[in-house]
């Protein structure tokens, strides 16, 4: 059993690049070591910002030889021919064979050549990983084109050790050899280790200050920071796209506490949060005492002689000057806000450009109000309200902080929306309209939120869609698939009684809307498979039932899959398939009239129409009530009735006009089915 | 060794330091210009396959960053000192490092950090990869490989460190305010303070942005920079007999290039420049400088 270290040394890797680095490298190597008859008990890979690697803990090989078969002359050939073929392979006329084959009978000669050595079959596997690794931005360095890596790359460690034995792995990319020699933190363990075992590296490494594995370092910061956070009465904000950011910038984070100096406290704690985060990734700091955010911790990566203290002091004089920038942006603000009211802002939103050829956002906010205030009837809302929060909703666009940071939008609107005098609701759903941004994100939750989150969603898809933007495979620069989904999860999660079809009617500007609502088809499929529900089923549902259904599609979906899996679905789908495989081989009976031939009808002929009938009448009567279960319940008698018909009657018999009423009865019985559910749909993969 | 005590110790200590690298040490351009990369030692010179390396000094003008003087940490008109490689050197990471030891930063008691930040210029049509350099949470410095400029690929590649020379300096002497940073040294005959050298002009320069300037006059300037630039590069230089060659004239219309990239600038801090116009000069500007990319990079060839 053989052992495997490799390691790829880099300058500083993108912290969000990282862990999609690790998964690739793990999946590449999974791939290759399977195609090369390698079995590997363990597979460890890791990343930090200077290193992307994997260990490979007892790997075997399946193939230990092979063997390879050359042909010589025909048996009789002359002897001077069978002479030149011993010599031209340094062979005896001892190693030769007879061998029958299609073509004849020959010598043949037989060599085994052993397999690759473990080492070199790593070499290989590994130097197409390099070769084929996939960055989402890579650059070349230097003056050496023969490969783009994501920063440039400074070493490559490839250590075997193989029965006791350590061996270098001999790879050479872009003129770098491979070593067995590696390096730990920059700063605190300079300069480069030998190792002799896979726990020798690790220790080593870990002595070094290296954490190799990103949910290690990330309960390192958890730990740490908790600790420090409790003995000075704190406790953490939770952050987990700050906390993957910090471990990708750090080899061994350690988080130093510090306390917000009292004089910039007087600012929103969103802008302290989001200023900490953005600039300096701080973990902010709530006080046990009293919930406010009053510290914060460095996650540095280093831990130094003096306590960190000159860590801390250059941090803390960064942070001062930007809150009190900060400070200074909130009180001009406020000074607006307190004279004039929001409103002023709208004035400004005149020179603010929403797209080139849809005006200004000021433009757009009058559209908001429009479809907020007709969308609002079917929630109850004041008239009064809905305007005065819809015309607000991006005022904050123009005020100073959120110049200043602009992922505070909406947050900012409703923090100067109260002090300005705003109902609360009004101030929530100038917040909540934004909502749902990511799909961790909650959706809004009250009627007024919704009426501006869903107005300012159907205004944005319906004009950029207008002027012919489309997002084409994976690029969507205007997030349509996002402000469509919100729109989908909204409506869904909040179980509302509302058309898609209405809602997309709202907008002022007429345009062909049909490809937008097979657009907005296939988003609510997409979400409805990503909750789980099995995609062919969504599918065939999605299909069936138009946009003005969507509310109940969830339900629908349910009812289905149970159906679908119980013992009469099982059936369903048979009929299905064994009434489809008849009509689809006999195309041309389809547009036979049955009704010329009815007198031809035997009694089984009889049977099924009087089931078909009387079953055809039930589905529509549950269909109306948009009563499905019962729709696909009723279709049970109706499959014995078909099922025995096919058992007894041939359909493809001598009389042609029998023949062809009886295909017209499948026909119909199909269509019957058709009606519930679309059952071809669900044998797709 | 013992750590700069002033702004200009800092630049001192900087030229010297890449000196030693193999550096050529120059000098300012002498055009307004909003970053040291616009300097033709950096924009042109990373263009066409010869070596050079090459430090300097750039006082660079950002309109819009103006605040009379009373900002700790804006200015409209600041310095850069700019390090430019090509090919760039293996351990060009580490020299980096190694110059911030030289000021007196000592990486066992600081936290520095390489934080993505891929550098993008749309008025050059260029661009890199590398990272902005983090001390203590502070900003210092930008590290770039560039890939392309001007439209053009790099090869070989130009490695490209740009300190900020004030933020830098208020770091090393611990100063809260830029107009507080010495820029002699304080134990000197006649100490001087940064605010005693450029107060006056940041309040001067400041209301001339974004009060005074004419900008009727200014936009006439663009388009004459505009014109002039196209006019040069549309010129085949031959007149010269005794030469075969017949190059344009690069360097002059790039200096028509620099001009509108700062007089844009200037009307830009004046909000005179819709957003849907911002584009169109920008692109304006992209135009001049691919123009001269094009031109330079026929010129390189042609010696070759």
């Amino acid at each position: 059993m053989s052992d495997f270290i490799f390691e790829l040394l880099s300058e500083e890797i993108p912290a969000k690049m990282q862990a999609p680095a690790m998964h690739q490298l793990e999946t590449l190597i999974l791939k290759k070591v399977n195609e090369n008859g390698l079995v590997v008990e363990n597979l460890t890979p890791f990343v930090t910002p200077m290193r992307l690697g994997i260990i490979l803990q007892n790997i075997s090989t399946e193939v230990t030889e092979s063997i390879k078969e050359i042909r010589g002359p025909r048996l009789g050939a002359p002897e001077s021919a069978i002479d030149g073929f011993l010599k031209k392979n340094k062979i005896e006329r001892s190693d030769l064979q007879e061998k029958k084959t299609n073509k004849g009978d020959f010598y043949f000669y037989t060599i085994k050549i052993n397999a690759h050595s473990l080492s070199n079959i790593l070499a290989g596997i590994f130097t197409d990983v390099i070769y084929e690794f996939n960055w989402p931005k890579s650059m070349f360095w230097g003056d050496n084109y023969s490969l783009r890596w994501v920063r440039p790359l400074r070493g490559i460690v490839a250590v075997l050790f193989e029965n006791e034995t350590r061996e270098r792995v001999p790879l050479n990319v872009r003129n770098i050899e491979s070593g067995i020699v590696t390096r730990a933190h920059q700063v605190m363990h300079p300069g480069f280790f030998d190792f002799n075992s896979v726990n020798d590296y690790q220790e080593k490494i870990l002595k070094g200050k290296v954490i190799l594995h990103p949910e290690d370092r990330k309960t390192r910061v958890l730990q740490e920071g908790k600790r420090q956070a409790e003995a000075k009465g704190f406790y953490l904000v939770e952050d987990d796209k700050l906390l993957e950011e910090i471990i990708g910038l750090t080899e061994f984070p350690s988080p130093i506490l510090g306390k917000i100096p009292r004089e910039l406290l007087s600012l929103p704690e969103e802008v302290i949060i989001t200023s900490m985060r953005e600039h300096q990734k701080f973990i902010s700091l709530r006080s046990s005492a009293n919930g406010r955010v009053e510290g914060f911790l460095v996650i540095a990566d280093i831990e130094t002689h003096d306590q960190q203290k000159k860590i801390l002091s250059g941090n803390m004089r960064v942070l001062n000057s930007r809150l009190k920038d900060a400070i200074f942006f909130y009180q001009n603000d406020l000074e607006l806000v307190k004279r004039q009211g929001m409103r002023a802002w709208n004035e400004k939103l005149k020179d603010v450009r929403f797209h080139e050829k849809l005006g200004s956002q000021y433009n757009r906010v009058e559209r908001i109000v429009k479809m907020a205030v007709v969308l609002s009837k079917k929630f109850e809302i004041e008239q009064d309200v809905v305007n005065e929060a819809a015309t607000l909703v991006k005022a904050d666009l123009v005020s100073n902080l959120v110049g200043e940071f602009p992922s505070l939008q909406g947050v900012m609107g409703a923090h100067y929306a109260k002090i300005a005098g705003c109902k609360e609701m009004v101030s929530e759903a100038i917040r909540d309209h934004y909502l749902p941004v990511g799909s961790n994100d909650g959706v809004p939750k009250y009627p007024l939120s919704i009426v501006l989150a869903l107005s300012d969603k159907v205004d944005y898809l319906t004009c950029l869609w207008r002027i012919g933007i489309r997002p084409t495979g994976n690029k969507d620069p205007f997030a349509l698939r996002r402000t469509s989904l919100g729109i989908i999860r909204i409506i869904l999660e909040n179980k509302l009684d509302i058309d898609l079809d209405y809602l997309i009617d709202l907008t002022e500007v007429n345009f062909d809307k049909t490809d937008l609502q097979q657009f907005l088809k296939e988003r609510i499929a997409f979400y409805l498979a990503e909750k789980n529900y099995q995609k062919n089923i969504v599918r065939a549902v999605v299909k069936q039932y138009d946009l003005d259904h969507l509310s109940i599609l969830p339900r629908i979906i349910a009812e289905i899959t149970e159906f679908i899996s119980s013992e009469a679905g099982t059936k369903a789908l048979a009929v299905y398939k064994r009434v489809s495989n008849l009509l689809n081989s006999n195309k041309e009976f389809l547009s036979f009239d049955k009704k010329n031939s009815e007198e031809l009808a035997t009694h089984e002929d009889q049977l099924v129409q009087e089931q078909l009938t009387l079953t055809k009448a039930q589905v529509e009567e549950s269909l109306q009530p948009k009563n499905f279960k019962t729709a696909l319940l009723v279709l049970e008698p109706m499959l014995d009735t078909v099922n025995r018909f096919l058992d007894n009657v041939q359909v493809n018999c001598e009389d042609i006009e029998l023949r062809s009423l009886r295909y017209a009865l499948l026909n119909e019985i199909r269509q019957t089915m058709d009606r519930v559910l679309v059952f071809s749909e669900l044998e797709k993969k | 060794m013992q750590n700069p005590d002033c702004f200009q110790q800092i630049i001192l200590l900087l030229q010297n330091f890449w000196s030693d690298k193999g550096c050529i040490v120059l000098q300012p351009y002498d055009l307004e210009v909003g970053a040291g990369t616009f300097h033709p030692a950096t924009t042109l010179k990373s263009l066409g396959p010869d070596h050079w390396s090459a430090a300097y000094v750039q006082p660079c003008r950002r309109p819009s960053d103006g605040r009379y003087g009373d900002s700790p940490n804006r200015l409209q008109h600041y310095y850069q000192f700019q390090v430019v490689m090509k090919p760039s050197p293996i351990t060009f990471k580490e020299m980096y490092l190694e110059s911030l030891s030289v000021l007196g930063i000592n990486p066992m008691v600081h936290d520095i950090r390489f934080v993505e930040d891929d550098w993008e210029s749309p008025t050059l049509g260029a661009w890199g990869l590398g990272w902005e350099v983090w001390c203590d949470g502070m900003e210092i410095s930008q590290f770039t490989y560039f890939q392309q400029v001007g439209g053009h690929d790099c090869k070989p590649v130009t490695g490209e460190i740009t300190y900020g020379l004030e933020r830098l300096a208020m770091f090393i002497l611990g100063c809260e305010s830029v107009m507080d940073l010495p820029y002699n040294s304080p134990t000197s005959p006649r100490p001087l303070k940064y605010s005693d050298i450029f107060l006056e002009a940041e309040k001067q320069y400041s209301e001339w942005n974004f009060s005074v300037a004419n900008t009727e006059v200014i936009f006439r300037h663009f388009d004459d920079a505009e014109q002039m630039c196209q006019e040069i590069l549309g010129t085949v230089v031959s007149e010269n007999k005794s030469s075969s060659r017949k190059n344009k004239l690069v360097q002059p219309a790039y200096d028509q290039c620099i001009k509108a990239s700062h007089l844009f600038n200037v009307l830009d801090a004046r909000g005179i420049i819709s957003t849907a116009q911002r584009q169109v000069y920008i692109g304006r500007v992209r135009t001049m400088a691919k123009l001269c990319a094009d031109a330079y990079i026929d010129e390189v060839s042609s010696r070759l």
